[in-house]
């Protein structure tokens, strides 16, 4: 019973203007209870498949995202789920999957910045697992390139990407896999033999 | 005489690794698969 009221309540304050900011901060406080922090961020991936792709001309005023909230989350998503554990990163992935399939390049010209800045933080704060998100929610944005028809308009958005997000991404592959797997191969090999 | 490692392996690293590669090469073909 207690489930339904809660839901209700959550469905009634969908349409105030920063709900899906609440959600967001919710999810990125190391404080909150881990079950609360999986709950919000949950709920914000499902409250952005419903709500994020039905924008359009006639809609504006209905939307219950607002113009203001979506710049808010294009802004802050990125860098939000590079820094959150593993299970939070997952769904803020389908989020910016969501959102990039709507929105990239035309309306979120900075995505790509904001993943290469990623790539390019100091080796310290960079670990695998904060750049796996980033790395997955880029496959899940390029695979439809694998079977889309050719178009100006797909080649035009490959040709940004290639610009874009193809040095650094390359020259990412190049010093985490040439240095830190070995390192950390000869290392394990090196422990299990002594 | 029987082999024990002397510690245990980094099993989430290595995880992360394989996965950060894996995914690498997805998206080196994602990124070609139109010239292929």
């Amino acid at each position: 019973m207690f489930f339904f009221v809660a839901e209700k309540t959550l469905k009634q304050i969908e349409r105030n203007e920063n709900y899906s900011s609440l959600l967001l901060t919710l999810c990125e406080r190391p404080a909150i209870p881990d079950e609360i922090r999986r709950a919000s961020v949950i709920t914000f991936k499902n409250f952005i498949k419903r709500n994020w792709p039905s924008l359009d001309a006639s809609s504006s005023t209905t939307n219950p995202i607002s113009i203001r909230d979506r710049n808010h989350i294009k802004e802050h998503i990125v860098d939000l789920m590079t820094r959150s554990p593993e299970h939070i990163q997952q769904q803020l992935s389908d989020a910016i999957t969501v959102i990039g399939k709507c929105d990239f390049p035309d309306q979120w010209p900075t995505l790509l910045d904001t993943m290469v800045r990623q790539f390019q933080q100091p080796s310290t704060q960079n670990s695998f697992q904060s750049i796996n998100g980033v790395l997955k929610t880029a496959h899940s944005l390029f695979e439809r390139y694998r079977y889309e028809q050719k178009s100006d308009e797909l080649w035009l958005e490959i040709k940004l990407v290639l610009e874009k997000f193809a040095p650094a991404f390359t020259e990412l592959f190049k010093v985490k896999f040439d240095k830190k797997i070995c390192f950390f191969f000869v290392k394990e090999i090196f422990i299990y033999s002594h | 005489m029987a082999y024990y490692p002397r510690k245990e392996a980094d099993l989430i690293e290595m995880k992360n690794i394989f996965d950060s590669l894996y995914v690498c090469i997805k998206i080196f073909y994602d990124l070609n698969a139109q010239v292929i």
